[in-house]
């Protein structure tokens, strides 16, 4: 592959693209899966879907955006999704859980409108759904750069504060922090890695990409950095040897990312369980 | 004079137009210790989330220290520990010293770091809750007591003026309960720190309640010193609880 990464720009795209998403996803990730916000990742990528459609059916109508990369469009309605999560949040406060599938439904209700009123899509509705290596395009590269950028620059600025606010935010508020605030600017950085990270992994699977590294970290550390850099790992690994694999199988990027993420997961449980099995027999030894 | 560290001044707060706090007037003083009791849904978690400003009363003014409470902002002077402290979620991974060093983070500008004063604060703030050895566990990893004591030197870290405790020892078994007061007793005499705790068993803090704010149904039923509190049954239409009043040199 690594000749044929030289020779084909569109490979390099690709790697580029799944390298940064496998760094941003997990980055953010970590604080979504300890807010307990892991489901609200996949209403967002549906909502996304959504549009992207509207930006290609658009596109058939109107110069503007015919020239357009449906991605903006995509995450620009992704932002907006996560502004109305919480505001149904806030609506059903004993239900929180319902603002999810309502989303989930609407934007999937959307994107089948869209798509179907869109005969001749130039992208292939497989692609959207589960990623793919070809659809990485240099303006979706610019794109992807400047969400990583983003986040890397809330993480860094907003970390301790945002730790307290997943932790503890009844605290969070009392200390002094602008915790409304902090949580609007965090939605709005999650509802962009959403958004970006469709073009390799699809929307179907997203929220295995932001969630699955993070869950195979959590199982064996103990502080929220450790936790943050073990998921990273785990990340670049899924992204980066999906993609080769995905390659060389002439397969969509996006299941063998999210299998390998399983796969390590699973191996980290293992390991576990032969720890803990090992522990028990030192014991018992010493009894 | 004593300073005024609290003062509610016919303070009023409803849910869904429903009273959970009518018409309560309290003044404490800076070094009070102030115990607070009353039935389940009195009003006791409203009137301590209304100092703390998490709640607006429709009616009345808060104050603290000296300042409207909208216009207080060195936010750092009080610290706060939950009834909910403890039911956090105990998978979260962070460690005791992380958990400790939240306390500091609201004094803490952007880009800012944990300096050494901060770290100093931070093992001080362990060392005196006897948890220093513990600093690299995770928080969920402890057992309920020492887990209550972590978030107690968070609560103590940034060495506040007014600590307030709404029902802290909520899931703490009868062992760890001990330990627990046996900290705030260290902590009462070791610093000049105004207490408000909100609790249901006034006789493990006898020696070091000043004053006893009982709510009944949301009404401000007594709020008298400990003595006079423990006299109420035979006096006041509200059912005081059981005190046996030990005889302080310098006890209202």
């Amino acid at each position: 592959m690594i000749a044929d990464l030289l020779t084909y720009s569109f490979l390099r795209y690709a790697f580029v693209a799944a390298v940064v998403i496998g760094f941003t996803a997990p980055l953010i990730g970590s604080f979504v899966v300890v807010r307990r916000m892991s489901l609200i990742a996949d209403a967002l990528s549906h909502v996304t879907l959504a549009g992207i459609s509207f930006s290609l059916f658009l596109g058939q109508y109107v110069l503007f955006f015919s020239d357009l990369n449906p991605l903006y469009l995509g995450t620009l309605v992704s932002v907006l999704a996560a502004l109305g999560l919480d505001w149904l949040r806030n609506k059903y406060v004993h239900f929180q859980e319902l603002s999810i599938p309502i989303m989930m439904s609407a934007g999937m209700g959307l994107s089948a409108i869209f798509i179907s009123l869109s005969r001749g899509f130039s992208v292939d509705l497989s692609t959207l759904l589960f990623g793919s290596i070809s659809a990485v395009s240099p303006s979706d590269i610019g794109l992807i750069l400047a969400v990583a950028l983003i986040t890397v620059i809330v993480i860094v600025v907003f970390y301790k504060q945002l730790l307290f606010l997943s932790f503890d935010e009844e605290q969070a508020k009392v200390s002094g922090l602008p915790s409304t605030l902090l949580h609007m600017l965090f939605m709005f950085v999650v509802a962009l890695v959403i958004a970006v990270s469709m073009r390799i992994v699809g929307t179907l699977l997203v929220s295995s990409l932001i969630t699955l590294p993070v869950a195979a970290a959590l199982r064996f550390t103990n502080s929220f950095k450790q936790t943050i850099v073990w998921a990273i790992v785990f990340g670049e690994f899924a992204t980066i040897g999906g993609l080769v694999l995905a390659y060389e199988l002439d397969v969509a990027p996006g299941g063998v990312i999210v299998l390998l993420a399983v796969l390590i997961l699973a191996a980290v449980m293992l390991f576990e369980k032969i720890g803990s099995l090992r522990k028990k027999e030192v014991l018992h030894e010493t009894d | 004079m004593t300073t005024s560290v609290v003062k509610l001044d016919h303070v009023s707060y409803y849910y869904d137009g429903t009273a959970a706090l009518r018409d309560v007037s309290i003044d404490i003083k800076q070094g009070d210790f102030v115990a607070i009791v009353g039935e389940n849904g009195s009003g006791k978690s409203t009137l301590i989330r209304t100092i703390l400003g998490l709640l607006s009363p429709q009616a009345g003014t808060v104050e603290l220290f000296g300042r409207p409470q909208g216009q207080f902002k060195d936010k750092s002077r009080i610290s706060y520990v939950s009834q909910k402290a403890a039911s956090f979620n105990s998978g979260f991974p962070v460690t005791v010293e992380e958990v400790v060093a939240m306390g500091r983070y609201g004094r803490l500008g952007l880009f800012k770091r944990l300096n050494m004063e901060d770290k100093a604060a931070i093992q001080n703030a362990l060392e005196t809750v006897n948890m220093w050895q513990y600093r690299n566990r995770k928080i969920g990893s402890l057992s309920g007591g020492q887990q209550q004591r972590v978030f107690i030197a968070r609560a103590i870290v940034n060495q506040p003026d007014l600590l307030i405790l709404d029902e802290p020892t909520v899931g703490v078994d009868q062992k760890h309960l001990r330990d627990f007061y046996e900290v705030l007793h260290l902590l009462r005499e070791q610093t000049s720190c105004t207490f408000i705790l909100v609790t249901h068993d006034l006789n493990v803090v006898t020696d070091l309640v000043t004053k006893v704010v009982h709510l009944d149904r949301g009404r401000m039923a007594c709020n008298c010193g400990l003595k006079e509190y423990s006299e109420l049954g035979e006096l006041a239409a509200i059912k005081p609880y059981p005190v046996k009043v030990l005889v302080h040199e310098g006890m209202s």
